[in-house]
């Protein structure tokens, strides 16, 4: 709600989602080293560091490739969501031998990846 | 009433995200499964959703997005219906691959029609941060809903609530008139060529990564919440610990819509 009101999200969408995810990195760190008193804040500080990061890459896109965007939106999507299909389960098989908590540092990786991946999208020029 | 369907689109699919993580605690000792196959549950919604998300996305281009926006919401709806009353892990499968099909009309539908139809199609990171909103509404209304329902009924009906939920708007999609221009000229082969693109590519991988945080968040939270909980609050009783799991996953989709 508030990132629609920023302009700085519409201008340095990148960086924006480079900050945020960043962020996101350490605060799941920290949901696996800290005790139940502190879940309920670092869940929904986690949530505020990911709110902006979906529709910003989306938008991000859109002002890259507005072109046949249904097609561009589908097949971002369905990249994006084999990371649904594989990390989820991933966490559930390594839940099975400890907990959890601990199997939530296989995120920490992924946000590292997001991050730089993001100054990457906000260099490159729009499709011609 | 196009922008009602856009914003109601995205947050069916916001339903569809959180619809597993947030009867879990519930659906797991139904179907007397364990965690791996939960998580079964979890990749069968997202395998069918990624074939699902390139055919919709061609679609649109190539039909426009009303039809897919009535087949989103009937097919959600009709998924929800059976997870919430067949007992039988096989059909919760068979409900989770047709919900992650009906989930990526909505998505499709939501993330590509509020850019054209929100702020006068001037500001389409806004106009998607705004309709994000609702995907957050959606993220956060499930496991409230579900884990005040489950105190007051049965998980059947419970669950039957938020398959009526997620199928009204159909009423919306199947009213609204001013749905975008479908671009003439499109074809099957334009899209197979998008892959080559660099922005593409690189903006799928980006939300492959984003993905894979928000889902791990979406359906382990109330899970992670419950396993901690219990264990240094062990005097708590089931039920209520079950109640403070699904309300962590409600602050996730609370501060999601800040």
């Amino acid at each position: 709600m508030l990132a629609s009101q920023i302009a700085i999200v519409e201008n340095y969408g990148a960086w924006v989602i480079a900050l945020m995810a960043l962020i996101a990195c350490v605060i799941i760190y920290a949901m696996t080293v800290s005790g139940a008193i502190w879940s309920g804040l670092l869940i929904g500080a986690g949530g505020l560091s990911f709110s902006v990061i979906f529709p910003t890459i989306v938008g991000v896109t859109h002002s890259k490739h507005p072109d046949q965007f249904g097609s561009v939106f589908g097949v971002i999507f369905a990249i994006a969501l084999l990371g649904a299909v594989i990390v989820p389960k991933a966490i559930g098989n390594l839940a099975r031998g400890r907990t959890v908590q601990r199997s939530l540092r296989l995120l920490i990786p992924i946000g590292a990846i997001l991050v730089v991946l993001a100054i990457i999208l906000g260099y490159l020029p729009a499709a011609t | 009433m196009v922008q009602l369907t856009a914003l109601f689109a995205v947050f069916g699919l916001g339903m569809c995200f959180s619809l597993l993580g947030a009867i879990s605690v519930k659906l797991m000792p139904r179907l007397n499964i364990d965690t791996g196959k939960f998580g079964s549950l979890v990749s069968a919604l997202m395998i069918t959703a990624v074939v699902a998300s390139v055919v919709v996305g061609m679609g649109i281009d190539a039909v426009g997005h009303k039809l897919f926006a009535v087949l989103g919401f009937i097919i959600v709806g009709a998924s929800i219906f059976v997870i919430a009353r067949v007992p039988s892990y096989k059909a919760v499968l068979g409900a989770c691959l047709f919900l992650g099909i009906g989930a990526m009309c909505l998505n499709n539908v939501g993330n590509t029609l509020a850019p054209e139809v929100l702020f006068d199609g001037e500001r389409a990171t806004a106009a998607l941060n705004l309709a994000n909103v609702f995907f957050g509404l959606g993220l956060f209304l499930t496991p409230f809903i579900a884990s005040f329902l489950f105190r007051k009924t049965t998980y059947e009906n419970a669950v039957s609530v938020l398959a009526a939920i997620a199928f009204v708007p159909v009423i919306f999609a199947l009213l609204a008139t001013r749905y975008p221009d479908v671009e003439l000229g499109f074809t099957f082969g334009d899209a197979a060529g998008l892959l080559g693109q660099p922005v593409v590519l690189i903006a799928g991988l980006t939300l492959f990564c984003y993905i894979a945080l928000e889902a791990s968040f979406s359906n382990w939270i109330a899970p992670y919440a419950k396993q901690i909980i219990s264990t240094e609050f062990k005097s708590l009783s089931e039920s209520v610990v079950d109640a403070n799991s699904q309300q962590m996953l409600s602050i996730f989709a609370i501060t999601m819509m800040v």
